[in-house]
């Protein structure tokens, strides 16, 4: 049985579909990352998985954690869940931390209420776990209050408390994009290090293709609420077959022409929720667009399991 | 004729900002942001800053633009000292050293409409310009990066994060400046719109003769719109070349480290070393950071 199942997923708020037909499969301690642009859905994802959409905002499908479906679970199981079983990283560590409690006493937060320490033994385990996410106790104390960290810092806290519970998945969504390179190449590593030491499972959310080839076995590439290509990071990357996919690879600076040089950018942008084209979502701005696009493709999958929704994809290995 | 002479140029410039007192009768710690930089622009070039946060590049651009004073050092803009002159003087020469910074959201005015936000560097800096003209002036920006007359009267909120950066640096390009000053212009978008907005670039570059000074974190877009770079550390330039050279064979282990970091897309098929390199980049509190 799979760690975490999605089927189907959608999310609708007053009549207005913001995700439709999401499905996503993780094992136990593998990873899976999901990218696309801004407004395509992947963080509504992460917080449909776990529980967390905002107001009025209703989930259809099926989440499945351990074989138990979480969009059916009451505030007690979803509780008992979070946390503990599945926890997450979130994008802006300054504002995910709150600032008038000091960093241990934010770590030790869940190991009292799910590991039932005491409040002496949770202090302790904040510490070893702050110490583990790189927070040499000598150097960054946990009385200290994140507004005296750096960015870097802040994010490690908040790995911190993700881990602290010891969760079977590990949500990372945008984990390093407020960060620049060098710390950002050095909270991946902790990330990785972490996933491998504890035997975590990693669902990772970035709009960077090159963290998600880093960090992640397998991918999904997400358009406008919908999967559009799923598949092994070698297959999609290597062999990208879709043209949303294939125009997102192109348009990095690194992927296309020399310098100086006009990058292949997807011409239009990103449709809001209600503005999606009828049919391919991505057809407005696909080059090899034409009639049949009209009707929404299926996501269907080759042997190797590399699916693909497009009428029009690119054949294996063929040029753009 | 061609002039040979830089369009903007630092002399050994620094500056220092004073931290918070440990306690209440220690001395005043002091931040050295930029310390001792020189650098000339030529007329059409692009010059690439890279560096992490905190490094000092966004001070090194108030400095070349004028909007601070240097603690020590002289920055000239078009041969001129703009701390040097009067006001109406200074005026005259900000229109031809423009900005534009990374968040398209927080540098225009949400209650203004496009044609007041494009306008405003006229209003201040060429009050000669008449009112009739400025229309004219502001069409001819707007057009010049890919937005027509209908946008004139709608506000910031109406468009996209691409659209508003292009409203940003019509508002840049307005003034008819020699030299545009890029503060992370691309880093908060998307990485198709982001192709836009640097065709954008390179295109005003080779229509306009516009100099380029292309502040960014991001080696690979640095390395595709600017022609030479300087390696921003604590304040210092660490390396400093022709792009291309510099970045395929760093001579500085700062640099080196900083390439190293770059995400790459091949390891999906090559797989991942540990990209930080121990020491070579140390991460600070904002505290240790002297």
């Amino acid at each position: 049985m799979a760690l975490l199942e999605v089927s189907g997923l959608g999310v609708d708020v007053a009549g207005l579909t913001l995700l439709d037909g999401i499905s996503l499969r993780l094992d136990r301690g593998g990873s899976l990352g999901v990218v696309g642009e801004s407004g395509c859905g992947k963080s509504l994802t992460a917080l449909s998985i776990m529980g967390l959409l905002p107001p009025g905002l209703r989930p259809r499908g099926s989440v499945r954690l351990d074989g138990a479906d979480l969009l059916d679970a009451d505030d007690h199981a979803l509780c008992a869940v979070r946390g503990r079983r599945v926890a997450m990283v979130f994008q802006e560590p300054m504002t995910a931390l709150n600032p008038v409690k000091t960093i241990g006493a934010q770590v030790a937060e869940g190991p009292r209420r799910h590991l039932g320490l005491s409040r002496r033994a949770a202090r302790e385990h904040a510490r070893a776990v702050l110490h583990r996410v790189g927070l040499d106790p000598s150097r960054v104390s946990p009385d200290q209050y994140p507004h005296e960290l750096s960015g870097g810092q802040c994010q490690r806290v908040v790995i911190a408390i993700a881990v602290a519970c010891g969760p079977a998945l590990l949500i990372a969504d945008e984990p390093t994009t407020a960060l620049d390179v060098s710390t950002q190449a050095r909270i991946l590593d902790l990330i990785l290090d972490l996933v491998a030491d504890e035997g975590m499972a990693l669902l990772m959310i970035s709009h960077d293709m090159a963290v998600i080839a880093e960090t992640v076995t397998d991918m999904a590439v997400m358009y406008a609420g919908h999967v559009v290509e799923a598949g092994t990071c070698r297959r999609v990357l290597g062999d990208p077959r879709h043209p949303y996919t294939r125009g997102l690879m192109d348009a990095m600076p690194r992927g296309s022409g020399r310098p100086g040089e006009p990058l292949a950018a997807i011409p239009g942008t990103v449709p809001p929720p209600g503005a999606w084209p009828a049919g391919c979502a991505f057809r407005d701005r696909c080059p090899r667009a034409d009639a049949a696009c009209a009707i929404r493709p299926p996501l269907v999958a080759d042997a190797d399991g590399h699916a693909v929704a497009c009428h029009r994809p690119f054949g294996a290995g063929e040029r753009s | 004729m061609t002039d040979s002479r830089p369009v903007l140029e630092a002399r050994g410039v620094s500056r220092a900002y004073p931290l918070p007192r440990p306690h209440p009768l220690a001395p005043r710690p002091v931040r050295h942001a930029v310390a001792d930089i020189s650098l000339t622009l030529a007329r059409g070039e692009s010059l690439g800053i890279v560096g992490e946060s905190g490094c000092g590049k966004s001070t090194l651009a108030r400095l070349l633009t004028a909007l601070e004073p240097p603690d020590a050092g002289t920055v000239l803009i078009a041969g001129r000292d703009p701390n040097a002159l009067d006001k109406a003087a200074l005026r005259r020469l900000r229109r031809s050293v423009q900005m534009v910074f990374q968040d398209p959201m927080g540098s225009l005015d949400p209650r203004w409409p496009v044609w007041r936000i494009v306008a405003e560097p006229l209003v201040g800096l060429a009050p000669e310009v008449a009112r009739a003209d400025r229309r004219a002036r502001v069409v001819e920006a707007l057009a010049a990066v890919g937005l027509g007359e209908e946008t004139l009267t709608r506000y910031p909120h109406q468009f996209s994060g691409g659209q508003r950066q292009r409203i940003a640096i019509a508002r840049a390009l307005v003034t008819d400046p020699d030299i545009v000053v890029a503060d992370e212009p691309v880093s908060a978008l998307d990485v198709s719109v982001q192709a836009q907005v640097l065709n954008l670039f390179l295109e005003l570059r080779r229509r306009r003769g516009l100099a380029l000074l292309f502040i960014s974190h991001d080696l690979d877009v640095v390395r595709h719109v600017t022609e030479r770079i300087m390696v921003m550390d604590r304040g210092r330039v660490v390396e400093a070349g022709p792009t291309a050279e510099v970045l395929a064979r760093p001579a500085h282990p700062h640099t080196a480290a900083l390439l190293a970091a770059v995400p790459r897309l091949d390891a999906a098929w090559t797989g991942r070393e540990r990209r930080a390199a121990p020491g070579a980049v140390t991460e600070h509190s904002p505290s240790r950071h002297r």
